[in-house]
């Protein structure tokens, strides 16, 4: 009888110990995800929504381009713009890959103050500490007869987009 | 134990569910479906919802523009037959072939104001409390050409409300009162060089059409066109346009000019048909800035049609009262003859512009026709100042200063009435009432003065043979007994004097004696004397006897008391005093 | 289904593996996890976080409506303000430079904040509503104190202390009050300073705070910097001592145990299943915990319970409830935002901040009076409370009682002067904010204003 009344008690603290387990682990559980939400707001409030700067992407009337044959720089952005003979234009950023000055446009193709680091008509390294060409940017034809440019995306060399 | 855990779960998911709610409500974004609407209406597969935000660059710094998360498409000319806000914006200057305005660099705050920053729309139109600048839109916008073209100095082609509004600027003489830098130099009313960069369009409406709505203080006239939208509307605009700080050098922003719509020669020899034009603010094209009287002033022409507006006296008839001399030191500084008179200082008429208007106002032949010869001659001369019921307050009794007399007390007009003829006759020097000797016969001023007599008692009714005495009080001189403490009374003392004003007086007649004392204005329709109004004060015809009984007696049909409980000796003291005071 | 875990865990990861486990667990916290007394006072004294706070607690401290929470709430309100407040930070900066738009760069920044920063307006709903919170949850919490008499002795000084606190709180919010830079706040600010003028040498502390002639950018810069380097350091510093001093003063104010008060249950703090010998000792006044046995002598009945884990698990609960409690708060209510500070232009009633409004409304009567002589006494009056009752005790030959209990009967004289000062407070202050229009003239709350804003 007492033995049995014992492991009544027993079982009844048990079962308690189980439920209370089982309650704390909820509570801490969610006091644990609104910690996580929480910063994930926090880290989106860190995250910059918008630029004070040049923007990366930038739009330029299709009348501004350059005439077939021609390029044009756009200084703040710093950029070039290449228009072949058929129209078809290409954007290449003038920013070193090697540590990020502005390139000049040469007769043979591209040359950076800082360092000495040259490139050729295709954007490729010929001589200097830079490794890498300089990016080939995507142009795209957007409503309103014009395009945007976005100095933040690198594509294959040589490409060149119609922008009829 | 366990209780303390179910709380601290129950706790933690609100605290859960509190953060969700935080993290949903900052994710729902009003310009998403904009730009999906737009994307859709566009037919582009790829795009991002985003802030779009346009720096203007404004020397070097950057103006901050997020209208076009919303107005997604406003740049972009094949949005035309897009809906608000995805539609593309009209060309700025309408006809061109090519824009100089190019919109996707310039923005849309820099013309529509509203809170470039915003983006959400009841926050961007800037309609929430105490918002300073709120979306202009239509003709309203051409306030902001200034900002960077010199519509200031020029008219502007292709912003016809704003150039409208400069022209009434111009020709309701507000110029006269109001500064706005390169323009005009006014110093009565409060500077508007930069009224637009501090007010929004409806305040600055309202300070036009109200002008003690805002400023309680304010004297500006309530003119009579503030009903006239045609008129407040362009002038708002170019108000709003009044702005200090610009957005860009001028040299930079190009001002086309308009054909001029006014050109007329200035006149070279004094002549009532120049000096008409200068009265009716017909613009001469060398000084753009002169004339314009008819705007306050009434003027009754061969036609008898009353013209003009009801801020001054009507001046159909000043011509034939006052001395030259007066009119033209009246129009160049009025404050000579009424020391609280609005009335601008025209101190850049030139001579042969006020000769002129002096042949125009004298030219003024028009009379009236009455029932009787009294009251014809009171309709015509008195009633515009006195009102037509006689209580002093006619179309422009406002900004008169005193106020006339309000001649529909009984009391007043029986104890003065011996007086009249000679006031009317004379006038009353530091006030606005002009001698009409020059005007009237004596035959004709008994009988406007028998008809203010007749008028009184008619309206009084059942009183109207009531008889009136009018006591006399003796001017006491030094060494007569006093009426009061029976002593011998001694010579004046201004100190004593200035002591008794303080007490007695200043409730009404204010501690600077000007008549503005605190319980001035809770008189009802007499208010009190001014007594620094030096043209008055030093009237010949008033004399200490004559203070003398009006203190003691007091001025029956006004609120001043009789104070016959003070000594001789104070009031003798007094009168000192207040002699002190205008000379 | 606790036991069936660790079955299982048994089952499927290897003996090594959990002994690595343990290992590495034991480098952060020095104590095993079950409900022995020894691991509870173990768990109390090796974590840096739960340190300050003493093993065992009266029974009474942990009863809500000893507390009602309020000291907590104040400072986890302040933890709160602490972690917004510097998040607000990057994004806010302290200038009145008018930009190209017309408007003030540090009101810009509150634009930003509104628009395009992912829950800028939350946190700063949340900053702003948790200070107007904890202002008021400080004067509630020193009403507390002293409706319970828990300030007698020994715990005099830590009221000095408590008191120094308030000041410092409606300050720390006084100086926040200026910084979005709009029209509240610039004349919020400048009605607030004008009070400071009428002071004796008033004038000096004017031109410290403002760091100029009147609020401009100088005082912009200063109060930023006050409020977010010096007074969240002092004040930081101080709510150390704050706590500190509660422990050294014998932990929370209690009536005094009786002989008739039962002792308490074993299983009060949660079923204890290896009570050993330490289970009804008192363990804080020792060092160190040791094992051993020790004979209580001359003990009163014990009334301590350990504070791991029912105090430390009610703390937290009340941490959540704070701040889910803000939270929705800020979720539905907007922080109020003008147009920009205009100096030309001052709003009609200029209003100081809720809580020197009643300070306001004193001085619309009286300048010296209201504005220096009145709340420069009760602030005195309400520090040397204490030390007036140890004088009155020492010249009486009377006893300090009821300290530790709600409106005890002997303390009703002190009660019924607090309750009296506290409506004529609140009276002001709801007069201050209701009951005035432009001009300051009386007005009914819902008589609307009539003329233009603009």
């Amino acid at each position: 009888m007492e033995d049995e009344l014992k492991k009544q008690k027993t079982e009844e603290a048990e079962t308690t110990s189980r439920r209370e387990f089982m309650v704390r682990s909820c509570g801490l559980g969610a006091a644990g995800l609104a910690g996580v939400a929480g910063l994930a707001g926090v880290a989106r409030f860190m995250l910059p929504t918008v630029t004070y700067l040049t923007p990366k992407k930038f739009l330029v009337k299709t009348s501004d381009l350059p005439t077939p044959g021609n390029e044009l720089v756009f200084p703040d952005q710093r950029v070039i713009v290449l228009r072949r003979d058929d129209g078809h234009v290409a954007a290449v950023s003038l920013i070193c890959t090697h540590l990020g000055c502005t390139v000049y446009r040469v007769a043979t193709g591209y040359q950076c103050p800082c360092h000495g680091s040259q490139y050729d008509n295709e954007a490729e390294v010929v001589a200097g500490p830079a490794t890498e060409g300089l990016p080939w940017l995507p142009v795209k034809v957007v409503p309103g007869g014009q395009v945007e440019i976005d100095s933040g995306t690198r594509v294959e060399k040589n490409t060149f987009y119609s922008v009829a | 134990m366990i209780k303390d855990y179910k709380l601290l779960a129950v706790a933690s998911l609100l605290a859960l569910v509190a953060v969700i709610l935080a993290i949903g409500k900052a994710s729902q974004t009003e310009f998403a479906k904009h730009q999906r609407a737009y994307a859709t209406l566009c037919e582009v597969d790829n795009y991002e919802v985003e802030i779009k935000q346009i720096n203007v660059n404004v020397g070097g710094k950057s103006l901050i523009d997020r209208c076009a998360t919303c107005h997604v498409g406003f740049a972009n000319p094949d949005a035309v037959d897009f809906k608000q806000p995805l539609t593309t914006h009209s060309p700025i200057v309408p006809g061109a072939d090519t824009d100089p305005h190019d919109l996707a660099a310039m923005g849309c705050v820099v013309c529509h104001d509203g809170n470039g920053r915003a983006i959400t729309m009841e926050d961007a139109h800037g309609h929430f409390h105490m918002w300073p600048a709120p979306l202009l839109t239509g003709g309203a916008v051409q306030a902001n050409c200034i900002r960077c073209h010199d519509t200031n100095a020029e008219p502007l082609a292709g912003a016809p409300q704003l150039n409208l509004g400069r022209q009434f600027y111009i020709e309701k003489v507000c110029w006269a009162c109001h500064t706005i830098e390169g323009v005009s130099s006014g110093k009565i009313g409060p500077d508007l060089s930069d009224a637009g960069a501090r007010f929004s369009m409806d305040y600055l409406r309202e300070s036009i059409v109200h002008p003690e709505a805002n400023i309680a203080s304010s004297r500006m006239p309530k003119f009579d066109w503030v009903d006239d939208d045609a008129v407040v509307t362009p002038l708002t605009i170019y108000l709003k346009s009044q702005r200090k700080t610009r957005l860009r050098e001028y040299a930079q922003a190009p001002v086309g000019t308009p054909t001029p719509v006014l050109a007329f020669d200035d006149p070279t020899t004094p002549s009532a048909a120049a000096g008409r034009k200068v009265f009716h603010g017909v613009q001469g094209s060398d000084h753009p800035r002169h004339g314009g009287c008819v705007n306050c002033h009434t003027v009754r022409e061969a036609d008898g049609l009353l013209k003009g507006g009801h801020v001054g006296p009507e001046l159909t008839y000043v011509g034939r009262a006052r001395p030259e001399d007066y009119i033209r030191d009246h129009i160049r500084n009025s404050r000579d003859h009424a020391p609280d008179s609005v009335m601008p200082i025209f101190y850049d008429l030139t001579d042969t512009e006020v000769d002129s208007l002096l042949l125009y106002l004298k030219a003024l032949d028009y009379v009236d026709a009455g029932a009787t010869e009294g009251s014809r001659i009171f309709t015509t001369y008195c009633a515009s100042c006195h009102g037509l019921d006689m209580k002093g307050r006619g179309d422009n009794y406002r900004l008169l200063d005193p106020y006339p007399r309000n001649l529909a007390r009984r009391q007043f007009v029986e104890s003065y009435k011996d007086r009249f003829p000679g006031t009317i006759a004379k006038g009353v020097e530091g006030t606005a009432m002009p001698p009409w000797e020059k005007v009237l016969s004596k035959e004709q001023i008994q009988d406007v003065t028998d008809f203010i007599v007749q008028r009184n008692r008619m309206s009084d009714g059942e009183g109207a043979d009531r008889s009136f005495v009018r006591l006399d009080a003796p001017l006491p001189k030094a060494g007569d007994m006093d009426r009061v403490t029976e002593k011998e009374v001694v010579a004046v003392d201004v100190t004593r004097g200035k002591t008794a004003f303080m007490g007695h007086c200043t409730g009404c007649h204010g501690k600077l004696a000007n008549g503005k004392g605190p319980n001035a204005y809770t008189l009802g329709n007499v208010y009190p004397r001014n007594l620094i109004n030096d043209q008055f004060m030093e009237r010949a015809d008033l004399t200490d006897d004559r203070l003398y009984t009006s203190i003691i007696l007091g001025v029956p049909g006004t609120p001043m008391p009789s104070h016959s409980h003070l000594s001789d000796q104070t009031l003798l003291d007094l009168i000192a005093y207040i002699r002190t005071l205008t000379k | 289904m606790a036991i069936d875990a660790k079955q299982l865990m048994e089952k499927l990861v290897p003996e090594k593996v959990r002994e690595l486990v343990r290992v590495y667990l034991k480098t952060f916290f020095r104590h095993d996890f079950d409900l022995t007394g020894l691991t509870k006072s173990k768990i109390m004294f090796s974590n840096f976080l739960l340190h300050i706070q003493p093993v065992k607690v009266h029974r009474h401290s942990l009863q809500f409506r000893t507390t009602l929470g309020l000291g907590l709430i104040a400072f986890y309100l302040f933890l709160i303000l602490c972690v917004s407040g510097i998040l607000l930070m990057f994004h806010y900066v302290p200038s009145d430079t008018i930009g190209p738009d017309g408007f003030p760069v540090a009101y810009q920044r509150m634009l930003n904040l509104r628009s395009n920063i992912f829950w800028g307006s939350f946190l700063r709903n949340m900053h702003r509503w948790s200070a107007h919170a904890m202002v008021a949850a400080v004067w509630l919490h020193m009403l507390r104190v002293f409706f319970t008499g828990a300030y007698s002795r020994p715990r005099e000084f830590n009221w000095l202390i408590g008191c120094v606190l308030g000041l410092l709180t409606i300050f720390m919010s006084y100086t926040g009050y200026l910084l979005p830079w709009d029209q509240l706040a610039y004349w919020g600010v400048k009605v607030g300073t004008e009070i400071a003028r009428i002071a004796p040498g008033g004038a000096i502390i004017r031109q410290f705070l403002l760091g100029d002639s009147d609020v401009g950018s100088e005082a912009l810069l200063r109060f930023y910097v006050l409020h977010v380097a010096v007074l969240p350091s002092v004040m930081a510093l101080l709510i150390g001592m704050h706590f500190w001093r509660i422990r050294k003063d014998g932990g929370l104010a209690h009536p005094e145990t009786l002989d008739e008060d039962k002792l308490i249950p074993v299983d009060e703090c949660g079923t204890v299943k290896n009570a050993s010998a330490f289970h009804s000792t008192r363990s804080y006044k020792l060092v160190e915990v040791v094992k051993g046995t020790e004979p209580k002598v001359d003990e009163p009945v014990d009334q301590m319970v350990f504070a791991w884990p029912k105090l430390i698990v009610r703390e937290v609960v009340l941490f959540m409830l704070v701040l889910a409690a803000v939270s929705l708060v800020a979720v539905w209510f907007d922080a109020p935002l003008e147009g920009p500070a205009n100096p030309a232009q001052p709003e009609n009633p200029a209003k100081a901040p809720w809580y020197f409004i009643g300070l306001q409304e004193l001085t619309s009567y009286n300048g010296f009076i209201g504005g220096v002589a009145i709340p420069g006494a009760l602030v005195l009056l309400a520090m040397i409370v204490p030390y007036v009752e140890i004088a009155f005790g020492v010249f009486m030959n009377k006893k300090i009682r009821g300290s530790g209990v709600w409106f005890s009967r002997y303390r009703w004289p002190q009660n019924l002067v607090c309750i009296s000062v506290t409506l004529l407070m609140l009276y002001l202050i709801i007069v201050g904010s209701l009951f005035r229009g432009p001009n300051w003239d009386f007005m009914m709350p819902w008589e609307v204003l009539s003329g233009g804003g603009h």
